[in-house]
């Protein structure tokens, strides 16, 4: 029981991580693309959101099977095969919360006036440092949203996985596969207990998420 | 004196804006119509925006030279900037707020600390507040107390009347003059209020569908285009007698009772549709303040007349032409102005 909730944070972990730069960096130069680069740029974004994630998971099998064209090409570097593995668990997760983490991320960085960060520039800030201190602390409840969404589909992502992780218990069983197999079987007293941990993770992560917003706006009102 | 040189090439929707300002000038001007270009103007000096062509300088400084390949990044140009849109950050408080430009001031190049400056504002009540907790007027002067502490080698201000009330207007037009008199930096002041860069500026260049199309002092560049449209504002700096008497270049102003914290001089402004005018002095009228001066200049535009009056300042009055001729008013006329004590407003 507890393998299987370790191996489906550490899964949200990873697609959370490997989500977190690629959001922040598309979130912060959205605004640099001309407007067509822009409007096809969101429509991939958004992609994830409207497919199934069993056709997402399909296309991930067929990319990183043995013979698709980034497994020959991970096989060729790493020595092993990606398909089901706990890593591409993870990043089908994180193909799957991909818009849930940027698009959050997006709206926060295009409210942010652009004056703002020309007048810290014209006071002696150079572009890292305006981009610190004042783009990044007023995207923070944006960065932040977009990272606990991304977490908590994470958490709860079945379709895509199955189709490129499998359902081996102990490898890549995570919660709602886990919850499937024992509802399969007819286990209730597991199905509950999975359950039961399942909304207790995600109640944890929205508290985490719930509790930092709100030290920020006190923090800011503080000030 | 400071010197600006100003030579900018700029292709912008719907024309091309090229300029050339070369001016010797406490506090240039920036005239013009929304649209006019003057905006961009400012934004090429601070680096916002990038000139086609052209070259930049103030004081010796240069900051763009196309010719030489010469466009130092914005925050190396320390060209502070205040707009007519709050740049403050909402992240800080006003004493965070006013030390960032400190804080990113190289330690060889900082003239003011953040204490002299505040205190220079008369802000020190303000710097716990956070940025929404302020009013218009109150938010400007922050900026303008912000953009000073990083030490700039010029200030560019785009407009930072435009969203005040009155009574903040008259307050930030006497902290400007008094910024630009004591602590000698260079100002570029854009507006589209001749008001403003009347009571502001010692030279102003127009600036019309991109380029200048006049340059020189305000008082004699302003045409009745230019005159006629607007409510015109005249804004004084008088001293303080006492809670009911002001000094007017050598003339005594009676004003309606009023504390004014002890303070020596006091900025006011009077509209000049509030000024009545007579070729005799009037005798059994309730209005108090009555000043004896001469016509200088006048602008007929339509039905209406300003008047440029000269009473030890210069006062612009907007009449009727029945009025004005009426009056046989011509240039050196004698004339009597008659103000309200009530029509004497006072900044914050």
């Amino acid at each position: 029981m507890l393998e299987v909730v370790i191996l489906t944070v550490q899964i949200a972990l990873l697609a959370t991580a490997i989500n977190f730069p690629v959001s922040l960096i598309i979130a912060n130069y959205q605004d640099k693309l001309p407007s067509k680069f822009k409007f096809i740029l969101d429509v991939f974004i958004s992609l994830p959101l409207a497919l199934p994630p069993v056709v997402t998971g399909y296309f991930l099998l067929v990319i990183f099977s043995p013979n698709g064209i980034l497994g020959n090409l991970f096989f060729e570097i790493f020595g092993f095969d990606i398909v089901f593995t706990w890593f591409a668990a993870a990043l089908a997760s994180a193909l799957v919360s991909f818009p849930l983490m940027v698009r959050p991320m997006m709206l926060s960085f295009s409210n942010i006036d652009s004056n703002l960060i020309n007048a810290a520039r014209s006071l002696g800030a150079n572009k890292f440092q305006s981009f610190y201190k004042i783009k990044l602390n007023l995207a923070l409840p944006g960065i932040l949203a977009g990272v606990i969404l991304g977490f908590t589909r994470s958490l709860g992502e079945f379709g895509a996985t199955i189709m490129v992780a499998g359902n081996i218990p102990g490898k890549t069983q995570t919660l709602p596969l886990a919850i499937y197999t024992s509802v399969q079987v007819g286990d209730d007293s597991q199905v509950y207990l999975l359950v039961g941990l399942s909304i207790g993770l995600a109640l944890m992560s929205l508290s985490v998420y719930n509790l930092i917003l709100y030290r920020y706006k006190n923090s800011n009102k503080d000030i | 004196m400071h010197s600006f040189k100003i030579k900018i090439t700029k292709k912008i929707e719907p024309f091309l804006l090229n300029v050339f300002i070369e001016s010797n000038a406490n506090l240039l001007g920036l005239y013009g119509v929304s649209g006019s270009g003057k905006t961009t103007i400012l934004n090429c000096m601070s680096g916002f925006d990038e000139p086609d062509d052209g070259k930049i300088e103030i004081d010796n400084h240069i900051f763009f030279d196309h010719a030489n390949n010469i466009n130092t990044s914005i925050e190396k140009r320390r060209l502070g900037y205040v707009s007519q849109f709050s740049t403050l950050f909402p992240n800080m408080s006003v004493a965070k707020n006013i030390s960032f430009g400190f804080d990113h001031t190289p330690k060889n190049e900082r003239i003011y600390s953040p204490n002299e400056i505040i205190s220079f504002f008369g802000i020190s009540h303000l710097t716990d507040r956070t940025i929404y907790k302020l009013s218009g007027g109150e938010r400007q002067l922050v900026a303008l107390a912000r953009a000073i502490v990083s030490s700039p080698k010029g200030l560019l201000l785009d407009e930072p009347l435009s969203s005040l009330d009155s009574k903040s207007k008259i307050g930030l037009i006497r902290k400007l003059k008094s910024v630009n008199r004591e602590l000698n930096i260079p100002m570029v002041y854009v507006s589209h209020s001749a008001s403003e860069i009347m009571a502001l500026c010692d030279q102003v260049s127009i600036v019309s569908n991109g380029t200048v199309i006049n340059s020189g002092n305000p008082s004699i560049i302003f045409n009745h285009d230019d005159l006629n449209s607007i409510e015109f504002e005249n804004f004084f700096e008088c001293e303080v007698i006492d809670s009911s008497n002001l000094r007017l270049a050598h003339q005594n102003v009676l004003i309606a009772n009023k504390h004014f914290d002890g303070q020596s001089h006091i900025m006011i402004s009077i509209n000049s549709s509030d000024i009545i005018l007579s070729n005799h002095h009037p005798v059994g009228i309730s209005a108090q303040n009555i000043f004896l001066g001469h016509v200088i200049d006048y602008i007929v535009s339509g039905n209406n007349v300003l008047v440029l009056s000269d009473v030890g300042e210069k006062i612009w009055s907007k009449i009727t032409l029945d009025s004005f001729k009426r009056l046989k008013l011509s240039k050196s006329t004698e004339v009597y102005l008659i103000i309200k004590s009530s029509n004497i407003n006072f900044q914050n």
